[in-house]
């Protein structure tokens, strides 16, 4: 090929690589899109996730839209595939997605409680009163009547309804798959559902998220009191995409970290949020205990 | 045989009856129903909840109206593909052109199988990834899984349309298409139209629940209400699915009874002049057009939306995601430190002991359906019941005719709940008395199965000539059944439970999401724990055991009828 062919040829390509380039430089989207795991009622998901749409739109300046997520998996297929630029994500599908991203996903911001997050067993009130369940402090108590009690745990993908409370039965010697009458999940809903398999006495027990527990009806509390309290952890965060910008990653982030109780429209987020104070600038080194609990799983276990 | 996989069946499934092994068990479940009964006494019927409904139910019909129209462009040349009458015929051809022929007939049908293999619950949750949690995504999911079934079921028609009856054509020199659109098809036309329509009630009944796994329609608000616990609001939207898939069912009934032609038929159609027919062509039409850009109005939002979310995907992703579901693989973290031989057998042996799940209660649920509206037929029969004097004879006081008038009535109504009732819902009332497992999916699955069973059952009863029935009178109404109707049915009944069974054991495998465990739980679970090697593996034994049943099908030669 002589020289002026190849100096043809590279001005052919001038324009696509002038267009790669403006790519990377990542310019300020014209819109952002979110999602939340559906660890809960949908359509409550889909009420508090609207409001902060319409909060980050005003401290962001950019539209910023919702887009509720079918699944666990949904929320982080959806950021890999340029469907969504941030998404609230569990401990285990926090770790996923950084996974998946391919060192194009950074950990934004979490709240306090996620630092030292806890599951709760809870238990039917029926099997609490006639003793067959009594509220413990190792789970090992749990290893002789396991056989005749029935056991759901949350989404197959939480990590405060179904990963912890796995690891922690492994570690106290009780293997759910094969321990107890019958194990389940909640195929959708969530820890809303365990929390109702438990008082309804469609399951003897569950574990679910402690936040969403504190926060039940006292009723709801009443028919399905708490036998065991996990050790801590680390779960939710904010993940975002790089394709937005490492810029406009930090703007996100401090919308987050700034939320001020004092202001009611800020108060109403954190309120919906809960954490105990604030959300807290978090990077994903925190999460990888959860990567290690999340891959010592043995052959066999998903069961 | 049968007895064996019965027995087989039973001692396979992991049941669970501490609801009928203990007295407190019992007490138990009768607590937790009659506290979700007292829901449905009291359903919430207020303007929000009841317009809530009425928006969902509009969207679930036009789901399965716009699912049907996409499963019919998509399934009819695909059956064309799999039809031995069009690809292969009876002409002498070059053998390179006959096999490569041959070829294109075998991967159309392998085509189909995959399809249908993978039930609509799975196929909505794996094109939610694409287009997003809309009525768009049942749409597509109902539309590929109908095509599957349509594209089956059409070319076996075609192919079962005699040689000789078209032969005329062929003598004439016509191609093989003219022969297929001149010849076979007019002919096997009455058969198909009825199909279609049986279809279209089992795509209302599917798009019903399809919303389950975010496809849109009624089943999100029941699925939601539930795992919220909300009764009397489950119970709501219940009723207004019971209200869509009961109307559907009659209008049905209206469309089937103008396609009845047979002139032995004891109640055949009177009118067969041509002015008649040019109208009801006209009017099924009319009806045909205005469902159809009803749907697409009534759709209009969701389908933008799916629009919107498959315009934006990052196309180098999705090629990934669905390479990725093709190839199996054994690259799970959870193998990590396996020797490659140990994941193979541990993989094969869990691919076995899943399969199970889907047959057994394939097997179970259709005999229990198959007993259920056996039982159900007599009462139902309008032979039996109320033209029974034009073989028997008898004469009936004014009491007696409404006697058997309220048990027709009551049978049929009966059967008409049962099968209106999807089984995802019937599962979600029996849940609750049950608890979670294998034993309320099965009993599900038959109820509604002895609901669409009966109906089938009743028709082949009522078209049995009644001069065949006044042969074996003796005055007796059951001895007639016994000796006159039941013979000449019964084939016919054997063919639809076989058909039936095909059909459980799918709904076998889509039940896992809510509990039944099996393949689609496998499947489900091992997707949505990102793991796409070990889902990809359960995929492809879905769509296996569809081929295995597909061809012992074939071989056995059912016939499949008109119904």
């Amino acid at each position: 090929m002589n020289l002026a062919k190849l100096t043809l040829f590279a001005a052919a390509l001038l324009p696509f690589a002038g267009c790669s380039s403006e790519a990377a430089s990542n310019p300020t989207p014209k819109e952002l899109r979110f999602s939340v795991i559906p660890d809960f009622n949908k359509d409550k998901l889909a009420e508090t996730s609207k409001m902060l749409a319409e909060t980050l739109t005003k401290k962001l300046g950019v539209p910023v839209r919702y887009e509720p997520s079918n699944d666990y998996a949904a929320a982080v297929n959806g950021l890999i595939a340029n469907k969504l630029d941030f998404v609230w994500l569990g401990g285990k599908t926090t770790v996923d997605a950084l996974d998946l991203g391919k060192g194009e996903v950074r950990v934004l911001a979490t709240r306090d409680i996620d630092l030292n997050f806890k599951s709760y067993f809870i238990a039917n009130k029926k099997l609490v009163d006639d003793g067959t369940v009594k509220p413990m402090t190792n789970l090992a108590d749990l290893k002789d009547k396991a056989k005749d009690l029935t056991f759901t745990f949350g989404d197959v993908n939480s990590t405060s309804g179904h990963l912890m409370p796995r690891f922690f039965l492994t570690e106290a010697g009780i293997d759910p798959n094969t321990a107890f009458k019958s194990m389940g999940y909640q195929a959708s809903g969530g820890h809303g559902s365990t929390l109702k398999a438990v008082v309804s006495g469609a399951a003897d027990l569950g574990a679910l998220n402690f936040g969403y527990y504190d926060k039940a009806s006292a009723e709801d509390k009443a028919a399905a009191p708490i036998v065991f309290t996990t050790p801590g952890y680390v779960d939710y965060a904010w993940v975002g995409h790089t394709r937005v910008g490492e810029a406009m990653l930090t703007k996100i982030t401090e919308a987050f970290t700034h939320l001020d109780p004092k202001n009611a429209e800020d108060k109403a987020i954190l309120d919906a949020w809960s954490p105990k104070e604030k959300f807290l600038p978090a990077d994903g080194a925190k999460w990888e205990s959860i990567r290690k609990v999340r891959d010592s799983l043995p052959k066999g276990f998903l069961k | 045989m049968l007895a064996l996989l019965i027995g087989a069946s039973l001692l396979a499934l992991p049941w669970n009856l501490e609801a009928v092994t203990s007295w407190s068990g019992f007490t138990d479940g009768l607590q937790r129903l009659g506290a979700y009964l007292a829901g449905f006494g009291a359903p919430d019927l207020g303007a929000a909840m009841l317009s809530r409904c009425l928006g969902l139910a509009v969207e679930t019909v036009s789901v399965a109206v716009l699912g049907m129209a996409l499963g019919l462009v998509l399934g009819y040349p695909l059956a064309m593909l799999a039809s031995r009458c069009v690809m292969l015929g009876e002409d002498p051809r070059h053998p390179a052109s006959r096999m490569l022929r041959r070829g294109t007939l075998e991967f159309a049908r392998f085509l189909l199988d995959a399809l249908r293999g993978v039930p609509d619950f799975l196929w909505a949750i794996v094109l939610a990834n694409f287009t997003g949690v809309n009525a768009g995504t049942g749409m597509l999911a109902i539309g590929v899984s109908v095509a599957g079934i349509l594209g089956k079921v059409l070319s076996e028609q075609w192919d079962n349309v005699e040689q000789s009856r078209y032969a005329a054509l062929r003598s004439t020199g016509a191609s093989q298409l003219a022969q297929f659109f001149y010849g076979v098809q007019p002919l096997a036309a009455r058969s198909m139209q009825s199909f279609v329509l049986m279809r279209l009630e089992c795509a209302v009944r599917n798009a019903s629940v399809i919303g389950v796994v975010g496809g849109g329609g009624l089943g999100a608000a029941l699925w939601d209400e539930y795992t919220d616990g909300n009764w009397s609001r489950v119970a709501t939207v219940l009723l207004s699915l019971l209200a869509v898939t009961m109307c559907t069912d009659l209008g049905a009934n209206l469309v089937r009874r103008q396609l009845r032609v047979d002139p032995n038929h004891p109640r055949a159609a009177q009118t067969v002049s041509r002015r008649d027919t040019a109208r009801r062509r006209t009017f099924v039409t009319a009806l045909i057009v205005l469902l159809i850009g009803g749907a697409v109005v009534a759709l209009r939002d969701p389908l933008q939306r799916a629009w919107a979310e498959l315009s934006r995907i990052e196309w180098g992703y999705a090629g990934d995601y669905v390479f990725k579901l093709l190839v199996p693989t054994l690259d799970d973290p959870a193998y990590a430190g396996h020797p490659f031989a140990e994941r193979l057998a541990d993989r094969f042996g869990s691919l076995l002991h899943h399969s199970v799940v889907p047959l057994a209660l394939g097997v179970l649920s259709t005999v229990l359906g198959a007993l259920v509206a056996a039982l159900l037929v007599f009462p139902a029969s309008v032979a039996f019941q109320l033209e029974a004097h034009r073989f028997t004879g008898e004469r009936l006081s004014r009491w007696g005719a409404t006697r058997r008038w309220t048990l027709l009535v009551g049978a049929r109504l009966a059967a008409l709940v049962l099968r209106g009732v999807p089984e995802v819902a019937w599962v979600v009332i029996l849940m609750v008395f049950w608890k979670q497992g294998i034993t309320p999916c099965v009993i599900a699955v038959g109820l509604h199965s002895a609901g669409v069973l009966h109906r089938v059952f009743t028709e082949t009863v009522d078209n049995v000539p009644y001069q065949q029935l006044e042969r074996v009178s003796n005055g007796c109404r059951p001895h007639v059944f016994l000796y006159g109707a039941l013979p000449r049915a019964l084939p016919d009944w054997r063919t639809y439970v076989f058909f039936q069974f095909e059909v459980n054991m799918r709904v076998g495998i889509a039940l896992g999401i809510v509990g039944a465990g099996g393949l689609g739980e496998r499947f489900k679970t091992n997707l949505s724990f990102l793991q796409f090697g070990a889902a990809s593996s359960y995929l492809w034994a879905m769509i296996l055991l569809t081929v295995v049943i597909d061809r012992t099908s074939r071989r056995l030669q059912m016939r499949r009828l008109k119904c």
